[in-house]
């Protein structure tokens, strides 16, 4: 069945996941390897975009699986092990694809990356909200940009804090957080 | 010196709050005491479990699998306590919501089980006794602050003398993580004052590769 969409709402559904639901900052889901992933500006945008393709991937991906094997099986138990199997697959083959285009691996700190919760959450959350096919891929989309979003915009945080004095307790990672709760707080204006 | 460890392993090398290990949990389930505390318990049986089976796999698992090894077990392993959750507390398990299924791919849980993997099983569950209980304490830390701040409540109990003192933003994600900051600052500066920079080696061995060991084999 073709459901239609406007193009307001389309728009609507990448921006909201971008940035009214972003993943790493609103749901705090996958914010791990964003703070983790301090020291890694020159690779950030390859990891990035990395993440970006297993979110676009594993989201269609997965809500076929729930709705054409494990919800008709009656397996719905074996969800999160499905689950993780399948995502961390995909991250293997988009690194192995990274590695190919790129000619320079990824790196063992993708599957860090790429294997988070925010990749399985999105995939849980599409499935709970009945989303269709092409609002799923939508919102995978915009998720997957608002994780870049954070990403830059944290490395930028980062790369502009090392310019000023920050008091010794708070260097590192807790300025970090300090400027990601304030960015978490100025995206909630987008609810 | 134990006790020097031990302080180090909490201040400095605090697997949430300073090594936002798996900190999903720590920030989305703290707006309720309760529901912290059942977030808690859970990662701390998970870790225990996964960390004993990977411990007892070891000889099972080749090396270059160990992380792949260690994300199924992990899986496997929050499967079977979420339904158990499910049927023994089914308010807390609505509070939680989707964080419990994302348990799954945390990465403390992940981490831990990739480090038992090359560990006796006695260290292993020791190992994970402590990262759990680590991680409780942290949790509870940031879910009392938020709770009888944002919320003038303790456990779900009223405290009326706060009610009209209550700090809203405490209570969006974005005061979880100032909070999480200023404790991660407190922590920094506990750790400075109190310890030598050479007492712990850290939690993970070779098994788990970050940030930093990437960075040293790039150069």
């Amino acid at each position: 069945m073709m459901e239609s969409y406007t193009v307001k709402s389309l728009i609507l559904l990448i921006i909201g996941g971008a940035l009214a639901g972003n993943y790493a900052l609103e749901k705090l889901m996958g914010a791990a390897p964003v703070f983790g992933l301090s020291r890694k500006e020159k690779a950030l945008p390859a990891l990035g975009i990395g993440v970006l393709v297993v979110m676009l991937l594993t989201a269609p991906l997965l809500r076929a699986v729930h709705t054409a094997f494990l919800a008709p099986a009656n397996l719905l138990y074996l969800q999160n092990l499905c689950f993780t199997a399948l995502i961390l697959c995909v991250a293997y083959l988009v690194s192995l694809l990274a590695k190919a285009v790129l000619k320079k691996p990824l790196g063992p700190y993708f599957l860090i990356l790429a294997v988070n919760s925010a990749v399985f959450g999105l995939a849980v959350n599409v499935i709970t909200d009945g989303l269709s096919l092409t609002a799923t891929i939508l919102t995978a989309f915009g998720v997957g940009l608002g994780y870049l979003f954070t990403l830059f915009v944290l490395a930028g945080v980062r790369e502009k804090v090392d310019d000023f004095y920050v008091p010794k307790a708070f260097r590192g990672l807790p300025v970090q957080l300090l400027a990601a709760a304030i960015i978490s707080m100025a995206l909630l204006g987008f609810k | 010196m134990t006790e020097h460890k031990s302080l180090r392993a909490f201040a400095a090398e605090n697997p949430a709050l300073i090594l936002v290990l798996g900190i999903c949990p720590l920030y989305a389930s703290t707006v309720d005491v309760r529901a912290a505390f059942a977030m808690g318990c859970l990662v701390l049986a998970a870790l225990l479990v996964s960390g004993l089976i990977m411990a007892l796999l070891k000889r099972c698992i080749p090396q270059q699998f160990t992380l792949p090894a260690a994300f199924l077990v992990c899986a496997g392993v929050v499967s079977v306590f979420e339904l158990l959750f499910h049927a023994w507390f089914p308010d807390i398990y609505k509070i939680l919501g989707v964080y419990v299924s994302a348990l799954s791919v945390n990465l403390l849980l992940v981490a831990a089980a990739a480090d038992s993997c090359e560990q006796k099983a006695e260290k292993a569950i020791g190992q994970a006794l402590l990262l759990g209980f680590i991680f409780l304490a942290s949790l509870l830390a940031v879910a009392v602050i938020r709770e009888v701040f944002g919320n003038a409540s303790f456990a779900g109990i009223e405290i009326p003398s706060l009610k009209d003192y209550r700090i809203n933003v405490l209570l969006q994600p974005g005061g979880a993580l100032l909070i999480g900051a200023f404790l991660a600052a407190a922590l920094n500066a506990v750790a400075a004052k109190a310890l030598s920079s050479d007492s712990f080696s850290g939690w993970f061995g070779s098994s788990f590769p970050n940030a930093e060991k990437e960075e040293e084999s790039e150069s």
